[in-house]
């Protein structure tokens, strides 16, 4: 510091000071509500912790290796994958479709749009997955529009094996809007230049969108696909809610069977080697991911 | 130069997110601050038990899973129990019986728990192992919790390791509950103690002359099956043996084979919901059963919610051997925290829930047979004639039984959760019973 | 003439598809809105019908009552505070924060972005018996405490994201023109930069209400005691299967819920759109 006099506001007023100062919020968090509790997890991941017991061991390996050994993890794998892996694409596939129809109605864009996106809004909400368990309830909304065109009305959708998954498939693919959204500002953002000059091409219409707008719109896909492909991979509340994992373990997600292990079974220390494990497989595949992405993503500009 | 200088705005953003941060905590309303953090610091001075014998005074925190009948009840007893103690205040905390146990769980965690607990049976000796919970012997040797009226053997219901550490709040039986009108019409009779051959008839003659089946092991299968077992004094939650849970899972078998086993599929969503109990919700004929196996304080509740005209009955679960099966449990019980802050206050409680006649004139009841035998004696007067047929139940059951119920141990949970998904197996005939048996009592076993 | 011809019938075609496609999706809303009007045993035996039979507000009655004493009144003050307070929490730090990002300028920024962004893939799962623990080392279980103070540390990498990408978006001419004014890093932000992020601010603010508002297992593992219970987690104990079977109560209270969140949409809806619209997220 020497003799140059100090003054502490106009240190702070100094761009670098000030810049770090306006991160520091975040500094601050992420070691102190993500680093932490993470390097917490990974210790308790070793340890023999139990909820309502005051002392606890290192183990080891033990709870790493009670995990693989439980069928009821393999199934919460099948029925993860199986969801993850159907709902994801059929929710972008669906949200691409409809955002091409909107394309072209002009007039009640507005509101078709809102009637879209409304239930991704509400999706999250409790109401929701209480209401969708009365859809496909034996006694439901669903079998009774069914009887109402005289088809068998007693179908129990929540207790077949192979049913159960699809209503929470239905129930992810119809919060679509959001992607749709997302597609729709990117079709606009497809110059009409493109068109113009493929159509002086003579081009056909279905040529056009695979030439020109689907791969423009890659892009745009594979971001949501990664996305939507690890929040696929937390699925909780519509199985916690609605299913609570069953039939026979269809729908005993991931996220629930980590749930069960800590506060059913009562070991956190095996929850959070499951956590643990659970982070490694979403950075495999979104890993996998990146990697396929060179051969379908274009990434050139207009 | 530079580097002090970045430490120091590194000091000053902690301190002016701790200003950020101090702020959100006193922009909080008051009266939503936190129970945990609020009651010890007000309730610390006033408690000490000396200043007077009887005014008792200062916070506590009662928990309980419900339903809205019991929370509706319990509140008002709650009420009650302020309105003669002036001084105390008690804050009530109740969900579902699935989240109760997850928000037990962390607040034993965070050493935490509620002053006063309603505990379960299969989470008792846990609770008490891990040293969460207060041993009451001392209390009910003061007085201070009366149990002077309750029966040697339901005092006994709380009794772990040699303390006393849980009151009974309600025993009940076991008890398969059925539609009397429509065994009537069948010309069925439904004896005591039915053995699993008579059993199975009844339940073959019901399917094939009305078409309606029977649910013996959706509800919750770890009854039906823990009564078989019992039967051979066994206990099964001790040494699991494949031999003792073969027959069980035959029946299950034999019912899905022959028709008239209730069809998993069908129960989805209706596990505890009363309404929706295929003995009372009618429907299609195969999605209704005649039975259902459940406990003796439930049948005011089914029999509430029957379709009118329809007569509800119970008698004990089917067993080769019922002296030895038939037992009479707490179906709930109230416990106190190691950690409470006011023992008197929380003991004060459990003492007015074991003995005022008029609490137990609001709750006539709900949770089971009341423990004290002078509260059983006075309100039975009050009691509809669904209640007197659930105290006559549960005495007959008492003189019938010989051997006490064992507490469950920590791993019943999940054990039950496993146990659930072979009995779907088994129905769906994915597995064989003998298979099924071996599998669980390995799984039981490894657990155990 | 046949190409015209042709074109408007698809056109028909689409806008009827379209149409259809929308009201089945909207139906089930429709639905649970009527039921809650109907006589709570009628809902299943006449659901089919959207029209309620016979008119009823005891539903919301009922359902109003709420749990043990505290009404769905006190359960949503609990939801708006939680919400509130955890919402002005992303704003400010999310704010503070991105700006740092776009315009700041010191050694680690392009780490730290990294490090924001891979917080955008972390599980919340992953984390939620470990944050438990921590919070419970802090004391702050039995209190709304988890549930706010983290949001005023910007952990959310979706609304710094949101927002960095936002100022990126604000010609750095504004900046220079106000610096050589004499104003400070901090007066850009406050003076320039922040009123001009409001649409982004916007944005953020109602997705962090609406997920603070669904929120109801954060409110499980750390709220204590019916009182302090927010809306969600009062549904859920509402409605769980051991518990209740007033279905006309449950929906009353489901649509209720649902109210802030809708009334939001309708409102904001313009921000929402531009904000998914430009972030391509969520």
């Amino acid at each position: 510091m020497k003799s140059k006099k100090f003054s502490l506001i106009g240190f702070l007023k100094e761009d670098n000071v000030a810049s770090v100062v306006c991160v520091m919020p975040f500094i601050i968090g992420f070691l102190a509500f993500l680093i932490v509790p993470m390097l917490l997890s990974l210790y308790y991941s070793f340890t023999n912790y139990h909820m309502i017991r005051p002392t606890y061991e290192w183990i080891g390996l033990d709870n790493y290796r009670n995990m693989f050994n439980d069928p009821r993890f393999w199934s919460s794998i099948r029925a993860t994958f199986y969801f993850t892996f159907t709902s994801v694409p059929l929710r972008l596939l669906f949200a691409l479709i409809v955002a091409l129809l909107l394309l072209k109605s002009s007039k009640l864009v507005g509101i078709y749009r809102a009637m879209y996106y409304l239930p991704s809004i509400l999706g999250g909400s409790l109401a929701v997955v209480i209401l969708w368990g009365r859809i496909f309830h034996q006694d439901g909304i669903l079998n009774a529009l069914l009887g109402l065109v005289g088809l068998n009305r007693h179908f129990a959708w929540l207790g077949d094996s192979r049913t159960t998954i699809w209503t929470l498939i239905l129930l992810a693919v119809w919060q679509f809007g959001s992607s749709m959204l997302i597609f729709l500002s990117a079709l606009k953002q497809i110059p009409d230049s493109l068109y113009e000059a493929s159509s002086i091409d003579g081009a056909s219409r279905p040529r056009r969108f695979f030439k020109i707008t689907l791969p423009l719109l890659t892009p745009t896909i594979f971001f949501n696909l990664v996305m939507q492909t690890i929040s696929g991979f937390l699925a909780f509340t519509q199985a916690f809610v609605i299913t609570q994992g069953g039939p026979r373990d269809t729908t005993r997600f991931y996220v629930l069977h980590m749930y069960q292990t800590i506060f059913q079974n009562q070991r956190p220390g095996e929850g959070a080697a499951q956590a643990w494990v659970m982070l490694l497989i979403i950075g495999a595949i979104t890993a996998i991911l990146f990697k396929t992405k060179r051969f379908w993503v274009y990434d050139g500009g207009f | 130069m530079k580097k002090p200088r970045i430490i120091l705005a590194m000091l000053l953003a902690v301190m002016m997110s701790v200003a950020l941060f101090g702020c959100t905590s006193s922009t909080q309303p008051p009266e939503s601050a936190p129970p945990a953090e609020s009651s010890p610091a007000e309730s610390a001075p006033p408690a000490p038990a000396e200043d007077t014998a009887d005014e008792l005074s200062g916070n506590i925190i009662l928990a309980w899973w419900g339903n809205p009948t019991r929370n509706e009840q319990t509140t008002e007893v709650r009420e009650m129990f302020q309105a003669a103690n002036p001084g105390v205040s008690i804050e009530e905390l109740t969900v579902g019986w699935a989240d109760y146990w997850t928000q037990l769980a962390t607040l034993a965690a965070s050493n935490d728990l509620p002053d006063v607990i309603q505990m379960d049976i299969s989470t008792l000796e846990e609770y008490v192992g891990n040293g969460q919970l207060m041993d009451l012997t001392p209390l009910i040797e003061s007085g201070q919790i009366d149990l002077s009226n309750v029966p040697e053997a339901v005092v006994g219901l709380g009794r772990v390791d040699g303390g006393i550490y849980a009151v009974s709040i309600g025993q009940n039986a076991p008890a398969m509950i059925y539609n009397k009108t429509l065994m009537d019409e069948l010309g069925i009779d439904v004896p005591n103690n039915l053995t699993i051959d008579q059993f199975v008839e009844i339940s073959k003659k019901v399917y094939e002359d009305a078409g309606i089946r029977t649910n013996f092991a959706l509800s919750d299968p770890s009854n039906p099956l823990e009564f078989l077992v019992r039967g051979d004094m066994a206990n099964m939650w001790v040494n699991p043996a494949a031999e003792m849970f073969q027959p069980f899972f035959e029946l299950v078998a034999q019912g899905a084979s022959e028709g008239w086993g209730y069809d998993p599929a069908s129960f989805i969503g209706r596990a505890g919901v009363v309404e929706q109990d295929p003995l009372i919700a009618g429907g299609e004929l195969n999605t209704q059963s005649w039975v259902t196996f459940g406990w003796s304080n439930g049948l005011t509740g089914l029999q509430a919610a029957a379709p009118e005209g329809v007569v509800l009955a119970m008698a004990p679960y089917p067993s080769h051997n019922p002296a030895n099966s038939n037992y009479v449990r707490a179906s709930m019980y109230f416990s106190i925290a190691a950690n409470t802050d006011n023992v008197d206050v929380a003991a004060g409680l459990v003492n007015f829930w074991t003995n005022n006649v008029d609490a137990h004139k609001i709750m006539l009841g709900e949770r089971g047979v009341p423990a004290s035998a002078v509260v059983v004696s006075t309100i039975t007067p009050d009691m509809s004639e669904v209640g007197a047929i659930m105290l006559d139940y549960v005495s007959m059951v008492t003189e019938n039984s010989t051997i006490p119920y064992a507490l469950r141990p920590a791993a019943a949970g999940e054990i039950n959760s496993q146990l659930r998904l072979v009995v779907d197996e088994v129905a769906f005939g994915t597995i064989t019973p003998a298979d099924a048996a071996a599998s669980f009592a390995a799984f039981a076993g490894n657990l155990l | 003439m046949m190409v015209n011809k042709k074109s408007r019938l698809g056109h028909f075609i689409s806008q009827a598809v379209v149409l259809i496609i929308g009201i089945v999706m909207i139906y089930p809303l429709i639905w649970m809105f009527m039921s809650a009007f109907k006589e709570t045993g009628q809902i299943f035996h006449t659901a089919t019908s959207l029209i309620p039979e016979k008119w009823t507000l005891e539903n919301y009655a009922n359902g109003w009552n709420g749990v043990s004493g505290v009404t769905f009144g006190r359960f949503f003050l609990n939801s708006f505070i939680i919400s509130g307070l955890g919402t002005v929490g992303a704003l400010v730090s999310s704010s503070l924060v991105g700006y740092s990002f776009s315009r700041g300028r010191f050694k680690g920024r392009k780490l730290l972005f990294a490090l924001m962004l891979s917080t955008l893939m972390l599980p919340a799962q992953v984390l939620m018996i470990p944050q438990f623990l921590w919070f419970n080392t802090l004391g702050w279980v039995g209190s709304y405490l988890p549930l706010i103070v983290p949001t005023f540390f910007a952990i959310q990498g979706f609304f710094v994201y949101l927002i960095t990408n936002f100022m990126d978006g604000i010609p750095k001419e504004l900046d220079e023109a106000a610096k050589i004014d004499g104003c400070s890093f901090y007066s850009i932000f406050a003076r320039i930069i922040l009123p001009l992020s409001v649409p982004a601010l916007i944005t953020a603010g109602i997705f962090s209400f609406i997920w603070k508002w669904d929120d109801f297992l954060g409110a499980l593992l750390y709220v204590r005691g019916t009182i302090n219970f927010p809306a969600s987690l009062a549904l859920r104990m509402f409605s769980d299967p051991s518990t209740a079977t007033d279905w006309g109560a449950i929906f009353a209270m489901s649509i209720l819920s649902l109210v802030p969140v809708v009334t939001i949409f309708i409102t904001l809806q313009r921000y929402l759109v531009e904000g998914i619209s430009t972030t391509g997220l969520k």
